[in-house]
Parts: structure tokens; C-alpha cells; sequence
């Protein structure tokens, strides 16, 4: 049985890594709508961070290391944000998903995190969807080496262990 | 995807995943595997009228989910004509009668169209597959009548199911002259060896002959004995792979292909808009690698063995450690598949096991950093020795002691399997089970038998295969050469090995595969240079396993024919053929 605490502590170090980097990279964003999506997102995820901040209590969780690498580069490579909402959508928006699915399968009665991790897995789903409705105005991406680099992301991320999602804990 | 058979709230959330993140990516239609709602092959969960139900229930869940892009979703509906439905004027809850009363003699194996009104379309399987692994007479009902086409942004989409596409100008043709410009192939394809480039060839032949690309999507995960590869794929109407995913991982596979408008006249069941929303370079159709032959097998393996534990609802699994290469592959496949964490070792030595036996079990161990307990078996073996003594008169020999301290370990295995709730894995390979070389009750019980198609051989080759990634991975190697390069011993009689009961493995094996996967007989084995006593002696070993066989646990099918499902043979037949 996996431990409550092992899991909370992992969601904890991925959500806390969405927020980080979102949060940091938001207001350097180059396209307006962008900024605002990306800040919202990082505020959104910031709220799960902080319950299972909440729930986990005392001692230092550190941000998941490669999912601000992801974030850290989508931003380098596209500083308009398209790229970070693409790592988003596409590489670190369905692992965590999966991730979350996985917690709640292998947990044991532990009400109080079980409903955390819908409430994250409802909050991932919106935030997706967002993107959509964000991105639906602009204009296609032709750059190759835009493409290059987004397919990059997944790499990098398949390469780190995480090919379908990011684990439920250390 | 990776569906589960019978966990449809699972289903439906993964589905939804990936529907949702299809959305975001503006795709214009989403498609799943064969199946995708309940699982494949459900087999005779299908004669439950509860399952059906279920299967309906889980489907308006997925009707009603109408803020997403259209949705192809495999399940199970009760009657077997297609049925296409005109929108309902609200667009939920109001589906056809087709999944409303199930009707068990008439279970069919449909493909379903959701649009944002909710059902729009059905697509039924025409060809049922009776072979190999597959029962689908025994349950489904074909597909009759015109077949479905759905207009999706002005491209007349053929729908198909798994076998419908691989008979040459049969239910592909058909769609394309009835004015598809693409096919669409949901799939449950299990892996065996060498059958992507088989689906791939397929694939090229189909869209050469029909004129129109196909996007074949295929299950991934393990499902008892069976494992999905995945490894979806997109070919235009050449032929050429355009779009590839992964293997064994689930995956949205995106792509954008390039079809024919529809001509005028195709008749069209359901009509799909255009999702302006886009993000070009979503799009870029990915082509990921195939892997090696070996690195598939392994990959197998590894999925169907970390499925096996997922889906059953195991945390944590045991197995003995003899030192030995097949113990040292199952630890390692345990390892990739559930983590050193979940893995425990146990070094069982007897007083026949030789002192490189536990210590090469301790370094296998000490490399995947497992933990290991040596549990000495002697005390035990005295006992019952002792204890049978009388009826015997004397102390157990030959066969009879041998057997009985496998006998003694898998006692103990299953002790602590009751106390922890770990499962046990066995550790046999394939070609002790065709020649009856393992002890009933002994070495082969257990929960999983994680190698149990794959031969000694290919054992070998799997090891060092593994040995090669850790080392380009910089990592150290999980197999050590002591253990790869000492002669295969059961160690149960002083100086025993392998080699005085069984012919050396690189002779062995050939013949075992041509007698138990081609079907050979032992006189096409002889003519075709083997030596008639080899012969006669291994095909007879065979025959006469097969009560052993049949009491074996499931383990990960990787070949064309591995025994249980597909090589059926009756334990009591007086069938010798000279």
C-alpha cells in the first residue's frame, strides 16, 4: 500500500512546480492573453498546491524538478507563451492527470485526499480546456523550428521516467 | 489507451482525458481502440446482463459530455443491425433502443459516433475473428446491412473495427465504394512477435487498394495473458506511415491528414463541423520509432506484468532467487515494472545448492537494490523427510526428494504471499514448460509466471539485452556475467544440470518452436534434418506435459502461440502419431 503522505508529498512537489514556473513566467510573457491565461492557471494550480501544502503540514516538498525544466525551457524557446501553454496542454497537463488517477487508485481510505485529488483532477481538466478557448483567436504556428522544439518537450519528459505520467510519489 | 475490462468509471475518465486534451488541441474527431468503453476481450462478462447495463450507463456518461469534440468510443450494444440516429432535439439522455434493453442473444461489438448531441451513429463489426486467442462467434453477432459513414469537416469517414480491415476487398473495399475518402480502424490488436510490421504491410495494402488513408488505433496494456503494444498508426493513401505512436504507453497520438472531400452522393450517417480551434503546431504528426524486436519482447513483458499487478490490485511481489538467469530476468522485469520498492527476494538455498547460487542471488539482488532474505530449507526438508520415512521406508531419493524441496519453497512463498498479500512469481520459462522440466506445485505455483512463453534461449538474449541498456543508461548491469555464464542447473541432486535431462537449449528450443508453434509434426521435424531419437524423445516430453501445463499460472504471451489460449490441446487423448 502506498503511503497517503508519499503521495500528497509528490502531488505536492508537481502542482508546486506548475505554479513556480507559471507563476514566475507569466509576467514576462510577450502576448497579452497569454499572460492572463498563464497567470490564472498558476494561481489555479497554486490553490491545490496549497491544500495539499495544507494537508501534508510541516517540511520542505521541492517543485518537481523536470516539469519546471519543461517549463523553464518552453519559455526560453518561446518567449510569447505559446510554447508554455503547449508543455501544458500537451506534456505536463496529462501526466499530471494520470498521475492523479494513479494516487487515487492506490490509496488507501483516506477520504481527505481522495477528495483533493478530484478536486485537482477537476482543476487540471478546466485549466485544459482554458487553453482552448485562449488560443482559438490566434494564429497557427508554421516554424519549424517552434515544432522542433515543442516535440522536444515531450522528449524530454519521456527521457526523465515520466512517458505517461509523472508517478504518484518518490 | 490503456482500458480496463469491466472498470467502466475508469474507462470513461480516461477517455475523457483524452478527449478533453483533444479539445484543447482542436482535433475535428477523437478515436479509441476496440472496445474502449469496457475493456477487451471481456469474454463471458458479456453474458451478464449487468455488464451491459453498465456498458450503456457508462456510455450516456460519455453522450452527455457535450462540450468536447466528437468521440469514437468502442463498446457493446444488444442488437447487431447498425442503427444510425437522427439528433435528438435536446441531445442528451434520449438514445436509440439499440442500448436501451439488452438483449444477451444479440450482443454486437459496435464502434459509437458521439457529436455534441450525443449518439449520433453506430458502427457494428462485421468479421469476428475465431482464432488464436480470439472467441468473438461465441459472443458477438456481425455487422449487416450498409456500413457507417460520417461526414467530419467535408471527409466522408469510413468506420471499422479491428478484423473488418484486414480482409483484402472486403469491408474496407466496400466503405470506399460507397464513397469514404478515409478509413478509421479501432482496434484491440494483442503483441506477439513481429506483429507490427505485419499491421503495417496490412495497413499499406488496404490504403493502396481502397484509395484512402487510415488511422489504426490500437489498445494498449496488459489484460491477463494478453499485452496491447499500441503503436497506433496513420498511413496515407499510399501507404506511408505519416504518424506513429509509442509503444506500450498510452499516448494522444495527433495528426493531420490529408483526405478527399467526400463525392457527391455518399450517403452520410452523422455530420461533423470544423473546430476552429488550433494550434498549428499541435499538429505535427509524430512518427515515434518502432523498437527492436528484443526491446519489444522485453517491453512486453515489463507492461504485462506491471498490469497484471495494477489491475488485480497487487502492491507488492515475491519471488525466489536461486542465482540462476531465469530468476535474475523476473526480478529485473519486476523491477522495471513496479519498482525495487515493491520487489522482495528470497534465496531458498537446499543442500544440494552450491555456494555461487546465494551469492550470485545477493548480487542480483544488491544491483536492483531489492531486498533479499535467505530462508534456509533444510530443517523443513529433514522434517519431511522424517516424516515420510515410514510410508516410504526410508528417506525420500530421486525424483521424489527433488521435488520435494521445490515443493518446500513454493510452501513457503505462499506463506508469506498470505501474510503480506504479495503476489508470487514463478520464474519458469517456456521451454521447461513444454518439456514438463518444473515441479508441479513446486517451482511452477505462483500467482504470475512472468517468462513462461518467452524459451531459455531467448532468456539469454533478454538478459543481455537488459545488461546493455543499463550500460548505455550508465547504469550497472542487473544481470551479472557469473550468473550469465554458468551452466543452467535446478540444484536439486548433487552436480545436477540442465543439460543431463534436456538436450543443450540452442538445439532444444528450434525444434520445441517448430513442434509447438508451427505445428510441425515429429516426421516434418525429422525430414527436415533433426535427429530422430531428439525427436521422438522431445515431441513425447511435450504431449505428455501437458496436465502440468494446464495447472500453471497465467503469465505474458509473447509469441504466436503460447500455450492456454492459443495451443489447446486435450490432456486425455490417445492420439500417437508413429
Amino acid at each position: 500500500m502506498v503511503e497517503s503522505r508519499d503521495v500528497a508529498e509528490h502531488l505536492l512537489s508537481c502542482f508546486d512546480a506548475v505554479y513556480v514556473g507559471l507563476g514566475e513566467c507569466a509576467p514576462t510573457l510577450g502576448t497579452d492573453a497569454y499572460v492572463v491565461r498563464v497567470h490564472e492557471m498558476a494561481r489555479s494550480f497554486g490553490g491545490v498546491a496549497l491544500e495539499l501544502r495544507e494537508y501534508v503540514g510541516r517540511g520542505e516538498v521541492a517543485p518537481l524538478a523536470v516539469i519546471r525544466e519543461v517549463l523553464d525551457q518552453a519559455l526560453a524557446k518561446d518567449p510569447s507563451g505559446a510554447m508554455t501553454l503547449f508543455a501544458m496542454a500537451l506534456v505536463v497537463g496529462p501526466r499530471l492527470l494520470v498521475s492523479l488517477r494513479d494516487a487515487r487508485e492506490g490509496l488507501g481510505p483516506d477520504a481527505e485526499l481522495r477528495t483533493i485529488c478530484e478536486r485537482a483532477a477537476q482543476v487540471t481538466v478546466q485549466q485544459l480546456l482554458q487553453i482552448a478557448n485562449t488560443t482559438q483567436h490566434h494564429e497557427d504556428i508554421d516554424d519549424p523550428g517552434w515544432q522542433e522544439g515543442a516535440r522536444r518537450l515531450t522528449q524530454l519528459v519521456e527521457s526523465a521516467g515520466n512517458a505517461e505520467s509523472f508517478g504518484i510519489s518518490r | 489507451m490503456n482500458a480496463v475490462v469491466g472498470g467502466f468509471a475508469q474507462n470513461v475518465e480516461t477517455l475523457s482525458r483524452f478527449r478533453t486534451q483533444a479539445g484543447t488541441l482542436g482535433a475535428d474527431l477523437v478515436l479509441s481502440p476496440e472496445l474502449s468503453l469496457v475493456g477487451y476481450p471481456p469474454e463471458d462478462l458479456l453474458l451478464k446482463e449487468g455488464f451491459i447495463e453498465l456498458a450503456r450507463l457508462a456510455l450516456l456518461d460519455l453522450a452527455r459530455a457535450t462540450d468536447l469534440p466528437p468521440l469514437l468510443v468502442g463498446t457493446v450494444a444488444s442488437e447487431g443491425p447498425d442503427v444510425v440516429l437522427a439528433p435528438s432535439s435536446d441531445g442528451r439522455d434520449v438514445v436509440h433502443p439499440i442500448f436501451d434493453e439488452p438483449k444477451l442473444s444479440h450482443i454486437a461489438n459496435v464502434l459509437v459516433a458521439l457529436n455534441e448531441q450525443g449518439i449520433a451513429a453506430t458502427a457494428t463489426k462485421r468479421l469476428l475473428p475465431n482464432y488464436d486467442v480470439f472467441d468473438e462467434l461465441r459472443y458477438f453477432h456481425p455487422g449487416v446491412g450498409p456500413q457507417t459513414i460520417i461526414n467530419v469537416a467535408g471527409v466522408a469517414v469510413g468506420l471499422l473495427i479491428c478484423e473488418d480491415v484486414w480482409t483484402q476487398f472486403g469491408p474496407a473495399a466496400e466503405l470506399a465504394v460507397q464513397g469514404a475518402t478515409l478509413l478509421v480502424v479501432a482496434n484491440a490488436s494483442p503483441y506477439a512477435r513481429g506483429r507490427r510490421d505485419e499491421r503495417e504491410a496490412m495497413l499499406r495494402e488496404r490504403a493502396i487498394e481502397t484509395n484512402c488513408p487510415i488511422a489504426y488505433v490500437n489498445l494498449v496494456g496488459g489484460q491477463d495473458e494478453l499485452v496491447f503494444d499500441g503503436q497506433s498508426v496513420v498511413v496515407n493513401a499510399k501507404g506511408q506511415v505519416i504518424a506513429r505512436a509509442n509503444a506500450f504507453s498510452e499516448e494522444l497520438l495527433i495528426c493531420e491528414i490529408d483526405a478527399r472531400p467526400s463525392p457527391v452522393g455518399t450517403v452520410i450517417d452523422a455530420v461533423y463541423g470544423r473546430d476552429e480551434r488550433r494550434l498549428k503546431a499541435l499538429h505535427v504528426n509524430h512518427i515515434a520509432e518502432p523498437p527492436s524486436e528484443i526491446e519489444e519482447i522485453y517491453g512486453a513483458l515489463v507492461m504485462g506484468t506491471r498490469d497484471y499487478l495494477r489491475k488485480n490490485g497487487f502492491r507488492t511481489a515475491i519471488l525466489g532467487l536461486s542465482g540462476g538467469v531465469d530468476s535474475s530476468l523476473v526480478a529485473t522485469i519486476a523491477v522495471d515494472a513496479v519498482g525495487a520498492r515493491a520487489v522482495r527476494g528470497f534465496a531458498m538455498p537446499s543442500r544440494y545448492s552450491s555456494g555461487h547460487s546465494v551469492s550470485d542471488a545477493q548480487e542480483v539482488a544488491r544491483r536492483l537494490d531489492i531486498e533479499i532474505t535467505t530462508l534456509d530449507i533444510e530443517p523443513a526438508h529433514q522434517a519431511l523427510g522424517d516424516t515420510l520415512s515410514d510410508v516410504l521406508g526410508g528417506e525420500p531419493k530421486g525424483l521424489t526428494d527433488e521435488n520435494l524441496q521445490a515443493r518446500i519453497r513454493s510452501v513457503l512463498w505462499m506463506a508469506i504471499s498470505n501474510d503480506t498479500g504479495a503476489i508470487v512469481f514463478t520464474t519458469g520459462n517456456k521451454s521447461e514448460m513444454a518439456t514438463g522440466y518444473s515441479t508441479l506445485y513446486g517451482d511452477s505455483a505462483g500467482g504470475f509466471a512472468v517468462i513462461k512463453d518467452v524459451s531459455k534461449t531467448l532468456v539469454y538474449e533478454l538478459c543481455r539485452y537488459r545488461n546493455e541498456v543499463a550500460v548505455s543508461n550508465g547504469d550497472l548491469e542487473p544481470i551479472p556475467l557469473s550468473v550469465l555464464e554458468k551452466s543452467p542447473s535446478a540444484e536439486l541432486r548433487p552436480d545436477q544440470f540442465d543439460d543431463q535431462s534436456l538436450p543443450p537449449y540452442d538445439e532444444l528450443d528450434p525444434l520445441l518452436e517448430l513442434y509447438v508453434e508451427g505445428d510441425a509434426t515429429a516426421e516434418e521435424l525429422i525430414a527436415r534434418g533433426h535427429d530422430p531419437a531428439l525427436v521422438l524423445r522431445i515431441t513425447r516430453l511435450v504431449d505428455q506435459s501437458e496436465y502440468k501445463r494446464r495447472q500453471m499460472p497465467p503469465g505474458v504471451r509473447i509469441s504466436r502461440k503460447a500455450f492456454g489460449r492459443d495451443r489447446r490441446m486435450p490432456i486425455t487423448n490417445a492420439f500417437r502419431p508413429e
